[in-house]
């Protein structure tokens, strides 16, 4: 069993906090942010056709999300399952589980909503010269998809 | 409201992490290492069975293993509350959410989780510093049309 020092336990936590930042960001404030979130030289595979490099590749990943949103559609990414591993001070890798709900229309909107995608995620940071945390690798994995998946529109044209 | 010391803190995040670390075993390891997350003297009590010590964690996930073959499933965790008791004893509790199916991935006509449980873990601190699970209970709240969990409950009564 693992053990962790004060230390590393902030980094871990920290790295969590990391991770509820990012998905606030692409939740509320429509990822115009995200690049942010990301080192310059990273790398996002997200499955079949969604693959990009670079802070310039994922402000072209999210304008490609937004440009095919509907209107008033609401999406909830909901984190789950956050597993944390510190590797040293500068280096950590998150693995956690994305389970999404997309509903349309005017909040709240009314009825059950059945999630729409359950999803393995895994990202390698690393702090930056500045001590913030930085995505270098974020890979996630589509496991299970109901209706609203997006993962078809996602991916590139 | 309650407050952590420094070495709290450090505690309830090793704590919360052994219950990712537990329910990681579970998914991608088949729980093949399950028991030794477990106090030699634990005991597991799934629904109505109990199952004590590590080999009858081992019994349990034995017929698990068996009920599942050729299924993705994922136990999602949310609402984990730590209590510390202090320096060697303290209480997990939380939700898991079952999502569950066959196939290639991704695996279409996602309608739900097949089974939303409480649960519950005991917690005591090993000679090696380690924390480890004495008792386990989990108590299904929600359940879907599983046919693992109807596989699972023939074997458990057979």
């Amino acid at each position: 069993m693992r053990t962790f020092t004060p230390e590393t336990a902030t980094a871990g936590f920290e790295l969590l906090q990391f991770v509820e930042d990012y998905w606030r960001e692409v939740d509320f404030n429509d990822a115009r942010n995200i690049a942010d979130y990301f080192a310059e030289d990273c790398l996002y595979d997200s499955g079949p056709g969604i693959r990009y490099q670079g802070r310039e590749g994922m402000r072209k990943f999210y304008d490609h999300v937004r440009s095919i949103a509907q209107p008033e559609r609401y999406v909830r990414h909901t984190i789950l399952s956050k597993h944390v591993d510190v590797k040293d001070k500068d280096t950590g890798t998150v693995n956690y589980c994305i389970v999404t709900y997309i509903g349309f229309g005017k909040t709240p909107i009314q009825g059950v909503i059945n999630p729409s995608q359950v999803t393995d995620v895994r990202i390698a940071c690393r702090r930056n010269q500045a001590g913030t945390w930085e995505i270098a690798e974020f890979h996630g994995t589509p496991l299970f998809a109901g209706g609203g998946s997006q993962l078809k529109d996602l991916g590139k044209k | 409201m309650r407050t952590f010391s420094k070495d709290a803190a450090a505690a309830a995040v090793e704590l919360e992490q052994l219950a990712m670390d537990y329910w990681r075993d579970i998914d991608f390891n088949d729980a093949r290492k399950l028991h030794d997350f477990y106090t030699e003297d634990c005991s597991f009590a799934a629904g109505e069975n109990t199952y004590r010590g590590r080999d009858g964690i081992k019994a349990f996930y034995d017929i698990a293993r068996a009920a599942k073959v050729g299924m993705t499933t994922r136990h999602v965790m949310s609402n984990l509350h730590v209590v510390v008791h202090d320096n060697d004893r303290a209480t997990l509790a939380f939700i898991i959410m079952s999502f569950r199916g066959a196939g290639k991935l991704p695996i279409t006509g996602l309608q739900g989780p097949a089974l939303v449980s409480d649960g519950r873990m005991e917690c005591r601190r090993a000679a090696d510093g380690t924390w480890r699970i004495a008792s386990f209970g989990g108590t299904p709240v929600f359940m879907g049309n599983d046919p693992v969990l109807e596989k699972m409950a023939k074997a458990q009564a057979g």
